[in-house]
């Protein structure tokens, strides 16, 4: 195994093959390699039917890779001790009904072979961080979408996992509920700095805000795997200048950093005033979707050229 | 083993507050009134016919609960997604399973031993005199086929959807009721392969079953009920193995 200490999760020539009928199959991932470096919020982006549950199905052993590797925190997939690294979170999590919040965190706990006061001390700060200490003891079936969402991220940060994996955290939230989880897993991410955060959404703005490294699946296959800031990093680049003349005051859109200094040198000679210089930053849409360069980025182990 | 009796302690909480449950006493008491009604009917030997019946409510009762509580335990499970946030946990499938079938045993012990005491009752009630050795012996027994069943219905629940699933397993609980007779009938059928291999596989039920004996007041050694408790041990064991075997290499896909 050519893993390193830096890497949590590596996936090395996956595919998965489902049977879907007598002689019928369908393609969930395709030859998909990908490392995610330790520490790091890395978003796997794609839509709907692109292979990003699979893929994480495949990451915490539920489903079988019909060919290829796994391995996290340098350990084999499917095995119990990979899993005592991870903290699940799964797309619409569901929970017993019958019991109160704080009995299923007991119960998590206790699978994690967690136990008396180190349990109860963790439970009671997990139910802080998550604002349901009020509604602990309440039974879940009273729990709202937005609570229960919550409750989940709370059994997944039972055991301070090494690395977090949330399937389509923000599904079937409103705004609201959307802002408190992106802000959730922003202060997780500062409690667990040493943590890597691997989340699927098909939202961009969504990874824009939270992912540090971004992967694009599409039908099954990895398309990019970058940085978020190489990603946004345009060749040419734009700016708004701002500029008072003698009379008024001009806002000038150029592309490029020749131009602009051109521009720059141009205002100057002619005794014009610069008030303002704005780099327009693309948007994560226009780097994946418009500039038709998508996998460019990669190399040939599907890792990202530019380390963070 | 501590996380497999986390698991066992969930499903024990999980079934007290399952509606079927609630079902399966509603018709064990239904059972109950109808043996004593044709208790009463009858009139040569009243107090043997009203125990034979009751003590068949119990094991119809039990057939049921291992059948259809079997398949819902793991089904919803499967469905609902329950299981993802169990199996994201440093905890093997084997013992998932293991934890939901003691919490099922456990919960199902408790049952038989609560319809045995409402037998008890009732029978006092109607003067129809009770050996409690051989009502014992016979509650026994019935909870050694409910565990034997309810490790088949695993097999099952776990490759099936809950409708095939409940009929193979009630297929298997006639088989293993009925080889036994089919051979004694069909002499031809001895000397067949199959037939063989399906003797092989399939459990004898007949061998568990002392209502009439318990019906008569009548009782067996405790010796036989050691080797058929050692039976019963040997069967659960071979179809929960092939059932954690047959789970632990499946696609889980909630």
């Amino acid at each position: 195994m050519s893993m390193d200490h830096k890497t949590d999760i590596l996936i090395q020539g996956v595919s998965k093959i489902f049977r879907t009928g007598f002689g019928k199959s369908k393609i969930g991932v395709q030859n998909l390699n990908l490392e995610v470096p330790k520490g790091q919020v890395v978003g796997l982006l794609g839509p709907n039917g692109s292979g990003k549950s699979t893929t994480i199905k495949m990451i915490l052993g539920f489903l079988r890779p019909t060919s290829g590797k796994i391995s996290v925190c340098g350990h084999q997939v499917p095995s119990q001790i990979t899993r005592s690294f991870i903290g699940y979170l799964p797309e619409n999590p569901r929970f017993p009904k019958f019991l109160s919040g704080r009995s299923l965190l007991t119960f998590y706990g206790r699978l994690l072979s967690l136990s008396g006061k180190e349990l109860e001390t963790r439970i009671d700060f997990l139910l802080d961080l998550v604002n349901l200490k009020g509604a602990s003891d309440e039974k879940v079936q009273g729990y709202s979408k937005g609570m229960t969402q919550r409750l989940a991220i709370a059994q997944a940060l039972i055991n301070k996992p090494r690395l977090l994996i949330f399937d389509e955290p923000m599904s079937g939230l409103d705004p609201l509920g959307r802002k408190d989880i992106r802000s959730l897993i922003g202060r997780i991410h500062s409690e667990l700095p040493e943590a890597s955060i691997f989340f699927s959404s098909h939202i961009l703005e969504d990874i824009e805000q939270l992912c540090s490294m971004v992967a694009l699946l599409k039908k099954g296959q990895l398309q990019t795997f970058c940085s978020i800031d190489e990603l946004l990093k345009s060749d040419n680049q734009k700016f708004e200048v701002s500029v008072r003349t003698s009379k008024e005051t001009e806002v000038k859109t150029l592309n490029g950093t020749d131009e602009l200094i051109e521009f720059l040198s141009q205002s100057k000679s002619k005794g014009f005033l610069v008030s303002s210089i704005n780099s327009q930053r693309r948007t994560l849409e226009e780097a994946l979707f418009r500039d038709g360069n998508a996998g460019m980025k990669l190399n040939r182990t599907g890792s990202p050229e530019v380390q963070p | 083993m501590k996380k497999v009796f986390s698991i066992s302690l969930i499903t024990l909480k999980e079934l007290l507050h399952e509606r079927v449950f609630y079902l399966l006493g509603g018709f064990a008491l239904l059972a109950v009134g109808l043996s004593l009604l044709l208790g009463d009917l009858t009139y040569a030997e009243q107090s043997k016919i009203t125990l034979d019946f009751l003590l068949a409510g119990i094991e119809l009762t039990n057939l049921l609960f291992s059948v259809f509580m079997g398949i819902t335990l793991l089904h919803r499970e499967l469905n609902l997604g329950w299981i993802a946030m169990v199996l994201s946990k440093p905890v093997s499938r084997t013992s998932f399973l293991l934890g939901k079938f003691l919490g099922q045993a456990f919960v199902q012990g408790l049952v038989i031993l609560m319809m045995g005491l409402l037998t008890w009752g009732l029978c006092s009630m109607n003067a129809i005199v009770i050996v409690p050795k051989s009502l014992f012996q016979s509650l026994l027994l019935m909870f050694f086929e409910g565990m034997i069943m309810s490790s088949i219905v695993y097999i099952f629940a776990v490759n099936l959807g809950a409708l095939l699933a409940a009929a193979s397993s009630l297929i298997v609980y006639a088989l293993g009721n009925f080889t036994e007779g089919a051979e004694k009938t069909n002499q031809a059928l001895q000397q067949s392969p199959i037939w063989t291999v399906l003797k092989g596989v399939i459990p004898n039920f007949r061998v568990l079953n002392m209502k009439t004996l318990a019906a008569y007041g009548l009782s067996i050694e405790w010796n036989l009920v050691g080797i058929l408790f050692l039976y019963t041990l040997i069967c659960c064991f071979m179809y929960f193995a092939a059932a954690a075997v047959s789970f632990s290499r499946r696609d889980i896909f909630t």
